[in-house]
C-alpha cells in the first residue's frame, strides 16, 4: 500500500513534468513567435494576433504549434545582374538589400515563415526595380552622381513592394557597377592613350624648359662677349688715338724730315727679314752715285 | 594500465575518500535490516551532489577584455562586465565574448572612377565590437554586413573621385569619407560594431594600362633630366664667356699700352735726330740714307743691271742659277 502510493506520487510527478514541458516554450532574444492552435493563429483580447516576445511562455500542450521568426536584420544579395542603362550599355550590378520582418502575420501568410522563400520573392521585386531605375540613367550618372539618389529611390520602391510580404526594407545599396568586358577594353585603351598624351606633353615641356635655359645662357654669353669686344674696341681706339697724337706732335715739328725719316725706316723694316730678298737695281740709283769710277771722274 | 584513466580514477577516488558511501551500501544489502534508510540517504546525497554541480556550473569569469550577456529563458536581461559571476543554469544562459579584440575586413578590387576610368584599390578596415547586445542580437552575421558596407561605401566614394586624386593626393580624404559613410550605415543597421581605422593602400593603375602609367612617371624624370642638363650647360657656358670677355679686355688694354709705348719709342729717335738735321740737313740726310741702304742691301741678293743708253746688252740671270745666293755672288764678281 505504501509502495503503491509512493509509485503513484512518482507517476504524478512525471506526468506533471511532461505536461509542464509541453506547455512551456521559450522565445530567443533574436526571435518573435506566434502560436497556432489547431492551425489557427491565436488572438489577443482585442482580436489581433498575439505576438510572443523573447522569454518563457505558456501554451496549450499537444494542440498548439509554435512558429518562431528571426527578427534580426537580414541581407538579400543581388549578384551580377546584367542590366541595360539608358545608353544601351550593359552593366554588371551587385547590390544588397537589408530587410527585417515588420509584420509577422503578413510575413507568415506570404512566405510560410520560410527565409529562402522570402529572399526569392524579394529578389524578384528588387531586381525589377533595379532594372527600371537603371534604365533611366547613364553609366556615368550611376557610377558617380546619381548613385545615392538611385539607392534612395530603390529603397522607397522596394519598401512599397515588400510591404505586402510583411517586410520592411531598411536599405538597398549598390556594391559593384562593372562594365562588361568589351567596354572595359575600350576604357583601358582610352586610359592608355590619355597617359601617352600626358607623357609626351611632359617630355615636350622638359625639352622646352631645357631649350629655354640653354638659349638664355647662350644669349647671356653672347652679350657678355659682345660687350667685352665693344669695350675692348673703345680701349684700343683710345690707344691708337693717343699714339697718333704722340706721332703728330713730334712730326709736325718737321714734316719734310719726317717723310724722309719714315721712308728710311720703312725700307729698313721691309728688308730686315731673315729671308733674303732679291733686289734688281739700275746702277744709276742714288746709292750707286759713286759706284762707277768713270762717272765719278766725269762728274 | 591502458584503461580509460578518467572513469577508473573517479571510482578509486570515491572509494578512497568517501569509504562510508561504499561501506553502507555493501553492508546494508546483505543485512537488509533497514531497507529504506540507505537508499533515501543515497538519493538525498545524489540530489545534494547534483545541486552542488548545478550551482558550480553556473560560475563563470569574465576576463578583462571580455563582456557577457545573460539571457533568461532566451530573453536578454543584462550585460556583465569583467569579474566573477554566477547564473542559474537551465534558467539563464551566459554568452561571453572578447570585445577588445580587433578584427579586420578588407577589399581589394578594380573599380570605376568618376570619369569612367578603372583603378585598382585596396582597403583594410579594423573594427571591434562596440555594443555587444546589438552585435549579438540585431543582425544576421554582422561581420558579413560590415563587409558589404565596406564594398558599397568604397565603390560609392571611388565613383565620386577622379583617377588622379585616387592615385596621388586624395587618399586620406577618401578614407575619411568612407569611414563617415560606413559609420552612418553601422548606425542605421545597429550592427554594434565600432570602426577603429580605415586604411587605403596606395591605389594603382590596372595591369592592362600599367606600362602607360609608368611611362608618365618616366616622362617626369626625363623632364627633370632635360632641365638639369640644360642647367649644367648654362653653368658651364656663362663662366666660360666671362673668362673670354676678361681675356678680350686684357688684350685690349695690352694693345693700348703697347701702341702708346711704341709711338713714344718711334718718336724718341726722330726727336733725337731732329736737332742734328736742323743743323745740317743735307749731310745728315745723305748719311742716314747711305747707312740705311747699306743695311738693306746687306740683307738682300742684289743685282745691278746697267740699262744705260750707250750699253744695250741685256743682263739676265738664268732662273736655275739664281736660286742660290752664292752663285749669284760669284757672277757679280765675274762681272
Amino acid at each position: 500500500m505504501k509502495q503503491l502510493s509512493k509509485n503513484l506520487i512518482i507517476i504524478v510527478i512525471v506526468v506533471v513534468a511532461v505536461l509542464a514541458y509541453f506547455s512551456l516554450f521559450t522565445v530567443n532574444q533574436t526571435q518573435e513567435a506566434i502560436v497556432l492552435r489547431l492551425g489557427k493563429i491565436t488572438l489577443n483580447a482585442d482580436g489581433k494576433a498575439k505576438i510572443y516576445r523573447p522569454g518563457l511562455h505558456i501554451r496549450l500542450p499537444f494542440v498548439t504549434d509554435i512558429k518562431k521568426f528571426d527578427m534580426r536584420l537580414h541581407t538579400m544579395s543581388v549578384n551580377s545582374s546584367r542590366i541595360v542603362t539608358i545608353e544601351q550599355k550593359d552593366v554588371l550590378v551587385d547590390a544588397f538589400v537589408k530587410w527585417r520582418i515588420n509584420n509577422i502575420i503578413a510575413y507568415y501568410k506570404s512566405t510560410g515563415g520560410n527565409l529562402a522563400r522570402a529572399n526569392t520573392l524579394l529578389n524578384q521585386k528588387v531586381n525589377d526595380g533595379l532594372r527600371a531605375e537603371f534604365g533611366k540613367q547613364t553609366i556615368l550618372e550611376l557610377v558617380s552622381g546619381q548613385r545615392a539618389n538611385v539607392m534612395a529611390v530603390l529603397r522607397q520602391n522596394a519598401n512599397e513592394v515588400a510591404m505586402p510580404l510583411g517586410i520592411s526594407i531598411i536599405d538597398v545599396r549598390i556594391k559593384r557597377i562593372d562594365l562588361p568586358d568589351e567596354v572595359t577594353q575600350s576604357v583601358y585603351s582610352r586610359m592608355r592613350s590619355n597617359r601617352e598624351k600626358e607623357a609626351s606633353l611632359i617630355r615636350a615641356q622638359g625639352k622646352e624648359g631645357a631649350e629655354k635655359i640653354k638659349s638664355q645662357a647662350d644669349a647671356q654669353a653672347a652679350v657678355i662677349i659682345a660687350t667685352a669686344k665693344k669695350n675692348a674696341a673703345v680701349i684700343k681706339a683710345e690707344g691708337d688715338k693717343e699714339a697718333a697724337a704722340i706721332y703728330a706732335k713730334a712730326y709736325q715739328q718737321n714734316p719734310e724730315f719726317y717723310a724722309f725719316f719714315r721712308s728710311l725706316e720703312a725700307y729698313q723694316n721691309v728688308f730686315s727679314d731673315k729671308h733674303k730678298k732679291t733686289l734688281v737695281l739700275k746702277p744709276d740709283s742714288q746709292f750707286f752715285k759713286y759706284f762707277d769710277d768713270n762717272n765719278a771722274v766725269k762728274q | 594500465m591502458t584503461e580509460p584513466q578518467g572513469s577508473f580514477d573517479v571510482k578509486r577516488w570515491l572509494r578512497q575518500n568517501l569509504p562510508w558511501l561504499f561501506k553502507q551500501r555493501n553492508n546494508g544489502s546483505p543485512e537488509s535490516g533497514d531497507e529504506q534508510t540507505p537508499i533515501a540517504l543515497l538519493a538525498s546525497l545524489i540530489i545534494a551532489f547534483l545541486a552542488i554541480v548545478w550551482a558550480a556550473s553556473g560560475i563563470y569569469i569574465v576576463q578583462p577584455a571580455e563582456q557577457g550577456v545573460v539571457l533568461r529563458f532566451g530573453r536578454y536581461v543584462r550585460t556583465v562586465n569583467p569579474g566573477f559571476h554566477w547564473y542559474p543554469r537551465f534558467i539563464e544562459k551566459a554568452i561571453v565574448v572578447n570585445v577588445d579584440q580587433v578584427n579586420t575586413v578588407d577589399l581589394s578590387q578594380l573599380m570605376l572612377t568618376q570619369e569612367e576610368n578603372i583603378v585598382s584599390v585596396s582597403f583594410v578596415v579594423q573594427f571591434k565590437i562596440g555594443n555587444l547586445q546589438q552585435y549579438l542580437f540585431n543582425v544576421v552575421n554582422p561581420v558579413n554586413s560590415l563587409q558589404q558596407i565596406l564594398d558599397s561605401a568604397v565603390r560609392q566614394e571611388i565613383g565620386q573621385s577622379k583617377l588622379d586624386q585616387i592615385l596621388t593626393t586624395g587618399r586620406a580624404q577618401i578614407s575619411n569619407k568612407i569611414l563617415k559613410t560606413m559609420n552612418q550605415l553601422i548606425e542605421r543597421y545597429q550592427l554594434g560594431i565600432v570602426i577603429r581605422d580605415v586604411t587605403m593602400q596606395p591605389a594603382t593603375a590596372p595591369e592592362a594600362v600599367k606600362v602607360a602609367f609608368d611611362d608618365v612617371i618616366k616622362a617626369r624624370e626625363d623632364r627633370a633630366r632635360f632641365e638639369n642638363e640644360a642647367q649644367n650647360y648654362a653653368n658651364s657656358i656663362l663662366p666660360n664667356a666671362r673668362g673670354q670677355a676678361m681675356r678680350i679686355m686684357q688684350e685690349a688694354n695690352a694693345y693700348k699700352e703697347r701702341v702708346v709705348l711704341q709711338a713714344n719709342g718711334d718718336v724718341a729717335k726722330f726727336l733725337a735726330l731732329l736737332p742734328i738735321y736742323n743743323q745740317a740737313p743735307k749731310t745728315t740726310m745723305q748719311r742716314m740714307y747711305l747707312t740705311t741702304m747699306a743695311g738693306v742691301f746687306k740683307n738682300s741678293d742684289l743685282y745691278v743691271i746697267d740699262g744705260g743708253k750707250g750699253n744695250q746688252n741685256l743682263f739676265y740671270v738664268p732662273l736655275d742659277k739664281a736660286i742660290t745666293p752664292t752663285q749669284v755672288k760669284q757672277e757679280g764678281k765675274a762681272q
